[in-house]
Formats: structure tokens, C-alpha cells, sequence
């Protein structure tokens, strides 16, 4: 994986400054298409996001705050 | 930066000549020259023997694309020899063949081919099983490339490198350098890679010097914006535009937002009886090794061909000084009168020779797609050049997304990806004006999609929207019809024609399977040779069109890597250290790897160490332990849902233990907590688990939008834990803390001047006598030591480590999560289930402990004792059960202050009741263990509360 | 039971405390911290971080992180400029030799250029804000010199070009496989750049510092250091 996340604080970083955080739940789960997943940004501002990403093309196409969520 | 390039100019320099040895012999090279141009100038023909067949090859290539020269130098396997450069004292030696290339015993193989068909390592050697081993032994041997010297141990580690870009350029051809010069001259930062020494490509060796090359070279070279980096090799093009090069056995990481691919083209083999034959050449290969290191191939050259590159082709080797006795092209057509015979419409049939090529035996077609027979004819040279035609050497595009499409004759890019693109040979164009042409507009696309502005793009689009049009290419056919059945495809596996058609006739038809199975293009050229061919075949056998039939996928490595240098970044290994550090080690402590921290184990005597804990006083070093703060409205009830354990009926002075859970209920992480005030508490996490703990903190307070800041303090903190009967006397020398057991007593916290360093307190018992965790900012961990070992001189203290504090803590049955539970370990089955708080509405793991809880465990973890005998069994030795493994030990320890081995085991429910008997396999034997109670020491707990 | 008064006050050591005393460093006393004062000689150490690549631990150095939800108020009314107005900004505090990073809209994290006092003008903090002296938690390095842009390539993936992490920028990053900040102190004067790692792999980035230096890195003692920042040749004292 080589791809860039943008963190809504520390601008677009290279994947491995981050934390895969699972899909959200209540996702539809192992689609081909965007899913919403968590991230943390472990190297970065330490905290967690959610990141839009289409899982067949490794694009992510939306972050924002975790705590932005809707629950 | 490099020179311009001067093309033709002679880069071996003759006049600094050096020596290398080649076996047992030794053999000049001029400065510059490759190692296999060197050893074809010292009469070497013979290169490698292949992989299968063991049959004779020479050089083919000449481009580092083929097998052929692959060859162990300096101990390294598998250089591609044709473009490492010579050097002086290098051994070389060649691979797979034996006793000698020239002679090798293996060439029986090559009468044997009926009984190796395709697949056979399918077919044969599986049965009788037994026989295997043999048969591997043997099959190694035979099929080979190179030897690793495992004994060579680790190389320090390639450098890793990371480089940004706007515009990456890979390749510093025609198309390469212009498409550089276009982006930066259009403002953006631009980055042009070159595998060579030199710019300039194919023109240094096929071409006259170009004035649109000269001039684009030149603005390169003045333009601040761009850097050139030759003799770097781009493997792979990642997503995110990220290249991965390697310089110098360095590897680079460049991050590009726009990629532009120039690598060129290659030379396409033909496919005839014996065309692998030692002195059959791509017709480029032959340039090459004049022109880029001043060696001759041959002196009489037939040329093969199906288009004009033959005829062009011919006129350079003139120009060279051999003879060109016949240019040999399949298409119809009139002779033009030209220095060499010329025979249109012809095919070649088949290669003559044993060691190198004699002469090619030629025919010309029918009118039904077959050859006229009894016209055939052979034509004497001892040099045959393949010159069939051009294809796009496109890995990189091709691993970026780009798709090609067959059409109108060529392969050309059929599908635009953002951020990529390619220019010159490499995307299909092999015009030297249209190549130029696209070169300038691709990179001047790139600069305007970062937002240059670039005036001219429209009318420099439709000049070369003209070029493409008058650039047209016939269709190559490079499988002419012809007999014989050494007709080799893939000369890495050697894979013929023949076995191609067995493989489709078997039902592999289609490429990916076709690969897979006959084993085409799997080996060190990963198709660069044979791809396009098999493609061809297999669409040929199948009645498909190449579109349906398509190519296999192309990964990275694009070109062999090693892995030394692929493991780069791993160079980069964190060690942590504790403020004590250098005190452990000049005290002479045995080092334990605790994740990322060194920790001691011991200091020499971990028994002794043990002892002072139990009689007097011990001293070790736990700021390794996660420490964490929680302050804010919601703190308390971030814990509450996090852990499994109660937190908000905590008072204010007062320590607990507590333990988490993931989601699915198994344990995640324990320590100790203590309540700061109202809002604030402070946490311990267990030993590298520190930042596992935060995220998971952050996770939850960012889920459900808690009021509370957590803050992650274990680097900033140092600790120790002071233990033993006298340790209350000890710490008492150094504060005015009333330490006494009313005034301060177990389970609780405090803060205090410790030594005059300002410290936090937990009375707490974790390896089972009277204790106090102490933490201190870590600037004044090592006075803190220094001060409680000088305050514990007289009462008998000593530093303990690692392993003592195992001992002790094991006599007191406590569990150390990730050692003695694992990653299906709950709290109910480890003995935990007394801290579950299930009356608690929320918490990590609480439906899945539930259900748990109904069904009941079916493992347990319990304390167990070797009854009469001081053996210990190894941790993760099996308990078994009528000779199955049913369970497992996860810690064992021989107890000097039990006089008995004693240990945590996971065992069936059903015997996890005190005094159930249960066997452990040890090396072999069964050892009879007993279920004891927990603790083995202090039960009643009375020393850890004195 | 006794109690005795501790035998003497505490000295604090920085994580590389060792490693200068085992290469040579003249140590001393400055502000209840043990600091190497030189290696060689301050007039050298400073004409390497002009010319070439010189390396200071200053860990002693106070670090102060304000954290909260009333970091944006505090940074609206207390710092006069505008550069720490957003994250990745960095700003020179009017008084003295204190830069002010901002790190998250709710993290600005203070760094001293001494060991003493910068605690206590922080006070009389808003509402929702709390004050963390980290001084301890951060090993801090400040590396001098034009030869910096080459070794940082070897160290991290982040773009650290002009573009990316401009003079008055700083940036929380991966850096030798660790978590770090990066910062480029704002204003004039030698190119510098400050690297603040978790104090216990202090002596690890520090070694990877020397490493990708490839042998050209200088080691810089608080008196050179002390002379490059009054902008004198180091001779003085």
C-alpha cells in the first residue's frame, strides 16, 4: 500500500503514517465500491478520522473527524 | 548532474583499461566497458547454460531485458552481467553449468525434451512421496540460478531515500528529455530518473544526434527546476504515483503528482528452430554493444526482419564494418537495390551450429500463410540479428493503470489515468519526430494538470496530432511457420513453441493460466522477451484476436531488485531506553527485548535478585509501563465503558487494578489506575502496549464525543518499583511522606518529594511483598535510583530484573497479559472473571462475555505444580490428553522459595479444579502436573498489605 | 521511623547524558540540568553549523503543551501574530528565544530556548485549556546548518521541501520509523530546524541524525549554541 490519506489536520500523508481502524459498523462490509473506515494517525496528530475509501482503487475520496461522524 | 549526452561518443575508454577474473582466468575491460562486453571482446561466446535444457546462450539482449548473461559476481547471483559495469578484481563466475559452460554434462537434457513436456513437475516426482526429497535434491540441482552464500550474514542494509517531485520523468531518451525540459520549462519541479550512465537512449547507439535532443538536453541541464539522476533504476510504480528506484544500492522512494513514462522500446525476438542459439542477437543488442562498449559482435551478419527496421538496421552494421550478407524479410516486396541481398517475403526456418550459429536456413512463403517447400535455402554468417520490430517496454504504465490495446498494428495506450502517462517508444511511438513531439506535449500536460501555465499547448497538440497520423507501423509477425522443435518463446524457463501449443491443447488457454501453467514469462525477464509472443500464440491457438486475448498483468519489479534493497526501510529499527539505561548496563545487566525497550533481565544472579525481593528490598527498573492521563468531566466515564471494571466508586487517593477487553471479549491490555481528583486519573498500561492503549482511549473518547483530554505520558515518566519487606524503611530515609502502613496504605496513591524530585506513589504488590511504584519525570529517574540504592545499602536492597520479577510474580499467580493469555483469551476463562463488572449497562466486551458466560468456558487458565520433582517444562509446552494436545503452558518457573516447579497453564474446563491431574509433553515424556490454587505464595496476602 | 532530608538536589539529565560524557563533551551544570557546554572548541562547533551540519541535544530545553478546546482562544487573544493561527504554523513569542507551534486546533505546544521560567508566564490560562510541562516526554534536537535539506530525505517520507515545511512550519511526522515534530524555527539567521522525539528513543534518533549526516554532522555544546543564536562567531567567551 502506497497510497495518501489526507488528515483533515496534517494535509495528505503517505498510508504508513497511519492506523487501519477496522470499517465502520454498521458498514455493509467487504464490498467492491467506497467504504467508510476509521483511521488513527499513529506518526501524525494522534488522532482518529474517517476516511472514505474506494477498496478497489485504494483512493480515498473523503476525510474528515471521527468525532464528526453522525452515530 | 550528468553531461549532456554526446551521442556515438566512445564511453569505454580504452586508455584505462582494468582486469577482473573470470573463473580462473583473468580478462581486460576497458574503464566503462559492461562485464560481458569484456568477455565477448576475450572470445567468451557461451554465456549461461539454460535453465531446463542446459543448452548453450549467448548474448541476446545486450540491454539487461534477457537471461542470457545472468552470472554470480563478487558472490552476488544473478547479475545481468551485459550492463554491470566492469571493475577491477571482480570475480565472476558463471551459474548453472557443469564442469565448465562450455562443457556441460546437463546438455543430455536437451535430447531428454519428450520426456520433460510441459508441467511436468505436475506430472512426475509426486509419488512415491518418499522419494521426494531425492527428487527435490536433485531437481535443484539441475535447475539453478546462481547460489546464495547463506553463510554471507547480514549487510549493514541499503539506504533508504524518500524524494518529491511535481513531475517525475522515468527515462532520459528523446521522448524523456524533451518531456522533462517542456514541464520545467512550464515552471514545475520536475525529477528526470535515467537507468544509464548517460541521457540520450536509444540515440546513443541506433540514431544520428538529433537537434531537437541536443537543444531540449541543453535546457535541462540550465534549468534550475529540474534535476537528472542517472544510473537509477525505477522497479515499480506504485499507487499514489510513488516510484520505487534504486541508486547505487540505495532505494529511492519518489512521490510524484504526475508521472511521465519514457522507457523506451524493445527489440522483439523471432521464433525459428534453435533461435536461441549463441550468436543470434536482437538486432539492437548488436549497436549496442559497439556502440555503448566498443565490441564487435561478429563479422557476418544475416539480418532478420518484418518491416523497415531490417533495412536500417543493415546500414548501421555496414556503417559499423560488417558485412550484412542478406536481409531477410517476411513481407512481399521488390529489392531495392541495396548493398546486401535482399529476400522479400522470406521467413527464417531455422539456426545452424552447436556452440555458436553457423549460418540460417530461410524460406520464402506460400500464398496460404505456410512456406514453399523445397525452396528453402541457407545463408552462412556467423551473426544473426533479430529485427523484427519494436514493441512499447510499458511495465511501468502498465503497473500504473495504463491499458493497451492492439490496433491499426501497435500496441498504444487505450486508457488515460490521471497522474500517468507515457511518451516516446514506451507508449507506442517509435517516429523520431512524432516521439519527440509527444515527449514535449506529455510533459508539458503534466505541468499545466499541476496548474503551470503552458501558452502553446493547443498548437503544439495539433502538430502532434499530425506526427501520430503519418506514423503508421505494419503488423509484426514474429512466430513465422516453420518446423522443428526448438522453437524457443521464453528462453528464461525454456518454454517452445510446441509446448505452448500442448499447454492450450490441455485447456490452459488463457494467458494468465497459459503462464502459471507452462511457466512463459515467469522467470528473471518476467516476460520483457517472450510476453508479446505467447500472447500471440496463445491468440493464435485459441482464434481469438490479441485484444480478447490480452497480456498478463505486469507487477513491480519491473527489474530484478534485491532484497536487501527492498528491505531498506526496515534499516530503521527503534530502540527505546529508560533514563536508567546506562546504569543497567555498567551494573552489568543481561539484556531482555521487550518489544522496541531494552530491559535487563538480570544483573547476573536472578535468584539472588529474587531472594532480596522476599528477605530485604528490591529495586527494578518499570518505566517501560504505559502511562496515561485522563483529565476531564467525561474521564471516569471513559473508563467505565472501556474497562471491565468499575472506575467511577473510586476515591480520590486510591489505586485499582483493572483490565480491558477488545470487542469480541478477549483481553487487550491491564495495569493499574489510580483517581488524581474529581476529574483525573492516571493509568499504567502494560510494557510496549503503551500507544496500542492510547489509540484505543482516542478511539472511544473521539466515538462517543467525550469531555476528557487523554494524554499519553509513558515516555515523559520514568518508574520504578521498590519492593520487600524493608522497603517501607528504605523509601522512609528518602521522604517526608508519612509512608506508614495507616498513613499510607495498600492501594493507595500519593504525591510526594521523593529525593527531592517530585514523584507519584502506588502502593501496590504486583511481584507479592510490601511495594511502592514510584514515578518521576524521567530527567530524574537516575538520581531517584541513585538515592533509594544508597537508602537501601544497609537494609540489603539490590537491583532485580526482569526475570525475578517473573519468578515472583508467578509464585503470586498473577497474569501477564500477551505471555500467559493470547489472542482468544477472555477474562472469564483466565481467571479474570472476578473483575467483570456485568451489572455495568456498557463496556467493551460485555455481549460477548455474556454469551460466554451462558455457555461456559471450555479452556481455563490455571496454576499448576510438579509434584516431586524440581523439572520445569518449557513455556509453550503442550498438556496433552490420551496423546492429543488439549492445552498448553504459558509460564514455568522451578520456585527456590517453594522448593517445586510451578506454572500457568490453559487446560479443558474440566480439569481446571484444584488438585485435577493433568499431563505435559516434555521433549517426549509425559511430565504429571497438578492443579494448585492460586497464589502458590502468601495466599491470604498478608505480606503485600503489611 | 526517620526521615531525612534528601543528600543533595536533583540534577536532571537529558537521554543522551551518556553519550556526550562517552564522546568527549565538557559537561556542566545550567539551570539544574547536566548540558555539554562544548565537544571541541565553541568557535569550531559554530563555523560548522554556518557552513555545514551541526547537532545540538537541547532536551533541557522547557517544552510546555497547552491542550484543550480553548487552545483557539488563547492563541486569538495571547500571541500577537497570525502565524499559529492555523495547524503546522509557528510563531516567535515577542519576548525572548520562545517559539510557539501549532500542532492541532486544540494542541500548541511551546518551545523554550532555556531551561528556566517559561512555565510560569504561562499562566492565567482560559477555561478549557491545560497546561502540560513535557519537557521530559520530548528529547529535543536543533540542528544548524545548510547541509540539513540533504541528510532529512534519509530520515522521513514527508515532503520537507520549501513547499511543504516552510521556514515558520512544523510538522508531526513519521522520522526514523518513530513518531516526531518537526519545526523550522521562523525569522533570519543559519537554517535550523528543531526534531523533538519521545524522550526514550532520544539516543536512537540521535544516532540515526549522525548516520544519515554520513559523517559530515558536527556535534554543537550549549556555548557554541549560545553564540550562533546571539549571531557571534562563538569566541566570546
Amino acid at each position: 500500500m502506497s497510497f495518501l490519506v489526507t488528515c483533515p489536520n496534517c494535509g495528505p500523508r503517505d498510508v504508513s503514517e497511519f492506523r487501519h481502524g477496522g470499517e465502520l459498523p454498521g458498514g455493509a462490509g467487504n464490498l467492491p465500491g467506497p467504504q467508510r473506515e476509521r483511521w488513527y494517525h499513529r506518526l501524525g496528530c494522534r488522532r482518529w478520522l474517517v476516511a472514505v475509501r474506494d477498496v478497489r482503487t485504494n483512493t480515498v475520496l473523503e476525510t474528515h473527524w471521527l468525532e464528526e461522524e453522525t452515530p | 548532474m550528468s553531461e549532456p549526452a554526446a551521442p556515438h561518443a566512445p564511453p569505454a575508454d580504452p586508455g584505462r583499461g582494468l582486469t577482473f577474473s573470470f573463473g580462473d582466468r583473468p580478462v581486460s575491460a576497458a574503464a566503462g566497458q559492461s562485464i560481458a562486453a569484456a568477455l565477448y571482446a576475450a572470445g567468451v561466446r557461451i554465456f549461461s547454460r539454460s535453465f531446463k535444457y542446459h543448452r548453450p546462450r549467448g548474448l541476446l539482449c545486450v540491454a539487461g531485458d534477457c537471461p542470457n548473461c545472468l552470472m554470480q559476481v563478487d558472490g552476488r547471483p544473478n547479475v545481468r552481467t551485459c550492463i554491470e559495469p566492469a571493475r577491477a578484481g571482480q570475480v565472476v563466475l558463471p551459474q548453472n553449468a557443469w564442469p565448465s559452460l562450455d562443457f556441460d554434462v546437463l546438455r543430455a537434457f536437451d535430447r531428454l525434451d519428450r520426456f520433460l513436456p510441459v508441467g511436468f513437475y505436475y506430472k512426475s516426482f509426486y509419488r512415491p512421496r518418499w522419494l521426494w526429497p531425492l527428487f527435490e535434491h536433485t531437481v535443484r540441482h539441475i535447475a539453478g540460478l546462481g547460489t546464495i552464500d547463506v553463510h554471507a550474514g547480514h549487510a549493514a542494509g541499503a539506504e533508504v531515500e524518500y524524494l518529491h517531485t511535481e513531475v517525475c520523468v522515468v527515462g532520459g531518451g528523446p521522448a524523456g528529455v524533451t518531456a522533462a525540459a517542456a514541464a520545467a520549462a512550464a515552471g514545475a519541479a520536475v525529477l528526470l530518473l535515467e537507468r544509464g550512465p548517460r541521457l540520450g537512449g536509444h540515440l546513443l547507439y541506433d540514431g544520428e544526434p538529433r537537434a531537437a535532443f541536443e537543444e531540449s538536453a541543453g535546457r535541462l541541464h540550465s534549468d534550475a527546476r529540474a534535476c537528472v539522476q542517472c544510473e537509477t533504476t525505477v522497479f515499480g510504480l506504485y499507487e499514489g504515483n510513488l516510484l520505487g528506484a534504486v541508486r547505487a544500492g540505495r532505494l529511492l522512494k519518489v512521490r510524484a503528482a504526475q508521472v511521465v513514462v519514457c522507457t523506451g522500446g524493445r527489440q522483439r525476438p523471432f521464433v525459428f528452430h534453435n533461435n536461441d542459439l549463441p550468436g543470434i542477437f536482437l538486432g539492437d543488442g548488436v549497436l549496442r554493444l559497439a556502440r555503448l562498449h566498443g565490441v564487435q559482435a561478429g563479422r557476418r551478419a544475416v539480418v532478420l526482419t518484418d518491416g523497415d527496421d531490417g533495412r536500417r538496421l543493415a546500414s548501421q552494421l555496414t556503417g559499423l564494418g560488417i558485412e550484412v550478407t542478406a536481409v531477410v524479410d517476411r513481407r512481399p516486396g521488390p529489392a531495392n537495390g541495396a548493398a546486401w541481398a535482399e529476400l522479400a517475403g522470406h521467413v527464417p526456418l531455422a539456426a545452424a551450429g552447436n556452440k555458436r550459429v553457423k549460418g540460417v536456413r530461410v524460406a520464402p512463403l506460400d500464398g496460404g500463410g505456410g512456406v514453399a517447400g523445397g525452396k528453402d535455402r541457407f545463408l552462412a554468417c556467423d551473426l544473426v540479428c533479430l529485427a523484427p520490430g519494436l514493441v512499447p517496454a510499458n511495465e511501468l504504465l502498465l503497473q500504473g493503470g495504463v491499458r493497451f490495446r492492439f490496433t491499426e498494428g501497435r500496441w498504444e495506450p487505450a486508457r488515460a489515468v490521471p497522474g500517468v502517462a507515457g511518451a516516446g517508444r514506451a507508449a507506442g511511438v517509435f517516429d523520431p519526430t512524432a516521439e519527440v513531439l509527444q515527449g514535449w506535449l506529455r510533459g508539458a500536460e503534466a505541468a499545466a494538470a499541476l496548474g503551470h501555465t503552458v501558452p502553446d499547448l493547443a498548437q503544439r497538440r495539433r502538430e502532434w496530432g499530425a506526427a501520430r497520423a503519418a506514423d503508421g507501423g505494419p503488423r509484426t509477425v514474429v512466430c513465422p511457420p516453420g518446423g522443428g522443435h526448438k522453437r524457443f518463446i521464453c528462453l528464461c524457463e525454456d518454454v517452445t513453441e510446441k509446448d505452448l501449443e500442448q499447454a492450450v491443447a490441455e485447456g490452459f488457454d488463457s494467458v494468465e493460466t497459459l503462464k502459471r501453467y507452462s511457466t512463459v514469462g515467469m522467470g528473471p525477464c518476467q516476460g520483457k522477451v517472450c510476453g508479446l509472443t505467447a500472447t500471440e500464440v496463445c491468440a493464435r491457438l485459441t482464434g481469438r484476436d490479441l485484444n480478447a486475448t490480452g497480456t498478463t498483468t505486469s507487477r513491480p519489479p519491473a527489474v530484478p531488485v534485491e532484497l536487501g534493497v527492498l528491505a531498506a526501510e526496515k534499516r530503521h529499527q527503534p530502540v527505546r531506553h529508560t533514563p536508567l539505561h546506562h546504569w543497567h548496563a555498567a551494573a552489568g545487566a543481561v539484556w531482555l527485548d521487550a518489544g522496541q525497550w531494552k530491559r535487563p533481565e538480570s544483573y547476573g544472579d536472578p535468584a539472588g535478585e529474587a531472594r532480596a525481593v522476599r528477605t530485604a528490598a528490591g529495586l527494578i527498573d518499570v518505566s517501560t509501563l504505559g502511562k496515561i492521563e485522563l483529565a476531564g468531566p467525561d474521564a471516569g466515564e471513559l473508563l467505565e465503558r472501556v474497562y471491565l471494571n468499575s472506575w467511577r466508586d473510586l476515591k480520590a487517593g486510591r489505586a485499582r487494578y483493572g483490565a480491558m477487553c477488545d470487542e469480541d471479549g478477549v483481553l487487550f491490555d491491564d495495569g493499574v489506575g489510580a483517581r488524581l481528583g474529581p476529574d483525573r486519573y492516571y493509568l499504567t498500561a502494560t510494557t510496549g502496549n503503551a500507544d496500542a492503549v492510547f489509540g484505543w482511549l482516542e478511539l472511544w473518547r473521539a466515538t462517543w464525543r467525550l469531555d476528557v483530554q487523554v494524554v499519553n505520558r509513558t515516555s515523559a515518566l520514568a518508574a520504578v518499583n521498590l519492593a520487600g519487606p524493608r522497603a517501607r524503611e528504605v523509601l522512609a530515609r528518602v521522604t517526608a511522606l508519612d509512608v506508614s502502613a495507616t498513613a499510607f496504605p495498600y492501594m493507595a496513591f500519593r504525591e510526594a518529594d521523593v529525593a527531592g524530585v517530585p514523584c507519584r506513589l502506588l502502593r501496590l504488590g504486583f511481584v507479592g511483598e510490601l511495594g511502592y511504584e514510584i514515578h518521576c519525570p524521567a530527567a530524574y529517574a537516575w538520581h531517584l535510583w541513585e538515592a533509594l540504592c544508597t537508602a537501601g545499602r544497609e537494609a540489603g536492597l539490590r537491583p532485580f530484573g526482569v526475570e525475578a520479577q517473573r519468578l515472583l510474580r508467578l509464585e503470586k499467580g498473577h497474569v501477564i497479559i500477551g505471555q500467559d493469555t493470547d489472542a482468544l483469551s477472555t477474562p472469564l476463562d483466565a481467571g479474570l472473571g472476578w473483575l467483570v463488572r456485568f451489572d455495568k449497562p456498557l463496556f467493551h466486551g460485555r455481549a460477548p462475555l455474556l454469551r460466554l458466560r451462558a455457555m461456559g468456558s471450555r479452556t481455563r487458565l490455571v496454576g499448576f505444580e510438579i509434584p516431586d520433582r524440581p523439572r520445569v517444562p518449557p513455556e509453550g509446552s503442550q498438556v496433552v490428553e490420551d496423546g492429543a494436545p488439549v492445552g498448553r503452558v504459558t509460564s514455568a518457573r522451578y520456585s527456590p522459595n517453594l522448593d517445586r516447579s510451578i506454572g500457568l497453564a490453559w487446560v479443558p474446563a474440566r480439569h481446571a479444579a484444584p488438585g485435577s491431574r493433568f499431563a505435559i509433553r516434555c521433549a517426549g515424556v509425559d511430565l504429571p502436573a497438578v492443579v494448585a490454587e492460586l497464589p502458590f505464595y502468601d495466599r491470604a496476602g498478608r505480606r503485600l498489605r503489611a | 521511623m526517620t526521615t531525612q532530608a534528601p543528600s543533595s538536589p536533583p540534577t536532571a539529565r537529558t537521554p543522551l547524558h551518556h553519550w556526550h560524557a562517552a564522546h568527549g563533551a565538557r559537561l556542566a551544570e545550567v539551570d539544574g540540568w547536566q548540558v555539554p557546554l562544548t565537544y571541541t572548541d565553541a568557535a569550531a562547533e559554530v563555523a560548522a553549523a554556518r557552513t555545514g551540519l551541526a547537532l545540538a541535544d537541547v532536551s533541557a530545553l522547557t517544552k510546555v503543551s497547552l491542550l484543550g478546546r480553548g487552545v483557539p482562544q488563547y492563541v486569538a487573544t495571547a500571541l500577537a501574530g497570525r502565524a499559529a493561527d492555523r495547524p503546522g504554523g509557528v510563531e516567535r513569542l515577542q519576548a525572548g528565544d520562545t517559539l510557539a507551534c501549532r500542532l492541532r486546533h486544540d494542541h500548541l505546544l511551546f518551545l523554550d530556548g532555556t531551561s528556566t521560567g517559561l512555565l510560569e508566564k504561562l499562566s492565567g490560562l482560559p477555561d478549557g485549556v491545560a497546561r502540560h510541562d513535557v519537557t521530559c516526554g520530548l528529547a529535543s534536537f536543533w540542528l544548524f546548518g545548510p547541509r540539513i535539506e540533504e541528510m532529512l530525505p534519509r530520515l522521513t517520507a514527508l515532503d520537507v521541501g520549501p513547499a511543504s515545511l516552510p521556514v515558520g512550519g512544523c510538522a508531526e511526522t513519521g522520522f526514523a520509523s518513530v513518531h516526531a515534530l518537526l519545526v523550522r524555527p521562523p525569522g533570519p539567521g543559519v537554517p535550523s530546524l528543531r526534531v523533538c522525539v519521545p524522550w526514550d528513543v532520544g539516543e536512537y534518533v540521535w544516532e540515526r541524525l549522525l548516520e544519515a549526516g554520513r559523517g559530515a554532522a558536527t556535534l554543537l555544546g550549549l556555548d557554541g549554541l549560545r553564540a550562533l543564536l546571539r549571531g557571534d562567531g562563538g569566541t566570546a567567551d
